[in-house]
């Protein structure tokens, strides 16, 4: 249960300002739409390193001035999920 | 943190703003947990990964609306997901019959029974017009 103590307190610290780390796990998300999230997200700073077996560590940092931190990191995140699930429909067979 | 300890449903919070909850994917496919987070990121923001224990995937949700508590963003995710799941598992067993209606349906050919189109009814290849 490390993992999710770990999870809800840097989310917490983001809330308040502080630069965000996840990994977003293969097989959950797409690397592509993680790299199309993270090229289109305004504002905000999102750094992607590919990990061992295809999951992704993302790096989110907000602007000094930015507001509502709580609302912006959880649209990123909402988007990465987005994104995953509108790519595997583009490429499931019809 | 506060942990809810069932047999199937394990969920968990730091601050009361967000909640977590650990997802066997012996129950729930990994495509449904999907498409119930798909669902809720219009009441929700949610964050899926995978668990260090293999066979579960943790979900972590914040309410847009903070006046949405905790409890009911759990009761309507997990609802949500038997929903999912539900889908899931009709379209494993019946997703290859739906196809062949489907490709029937804009077919020129019967695809079911080739035969059948090439036929003449005086050959009477399936020997309808027999007495029995």
């Amino acid at each position: 249960m490390e993992i999710i103590k770990k999870i809800l307190t840097a989310l917490a610290n983001a809330d308040k300002g502080a630069p965000l780390t996840l990994t977003l796990s293969a097989g959950l998300y797409a690397e592509h739409a993680i790299k199309d999230v993270a090229d289109n997200a305004n504002g905000c700073t999102i750094t992607c390193r590919l990990l061992t077996a295809g999951s992704v560590q993302v790096t989110i940092l907000l602007p000094p001035t930015a507001r509502n931190a709580r609302q912006q990191i959880g649209t990123l995140l909402n988007q990465f999920l987005i994104a995953t699930l509108t790519r595997r429909q583009e490429l499931e067979p019809r | 943190m506060v942990a809810d300890a069932g047999q199937e449903l394990r969920a968990w919070t730091v601050d009361g703003e967000r909640v977590a909850l650990s997802l066997d994917t012996r129950i729930y496919a990994v495509e449904a947990i999907l498409r119930a987070a798909y669902k809720f990121t219009g009441q929700a923001y949610v964050f899926l990964t995978s668990d260090e224990t293999p066979g579960s995937v943790i979900a972590i949700l914040t309410a847009k609306d903070q006046r949405y508590s905790l409890t009911k963003l759990i009761g309507d995710f997990s609802n949500d997901l038997i929903d999912q799941q539900l889908r899931h598992t009709l379209q494993q067993e019946f997703g290859p019959l739906q196809t062949l209606i489907t490709a029937q349906a804009f077919s020129d050919t019967n695809l079911i029974d080739p035969e059948q189109d090439d036929g003449d009814y005086q050959e009477d290849p399936h020997g309808i017009g027999k007495r029995r």
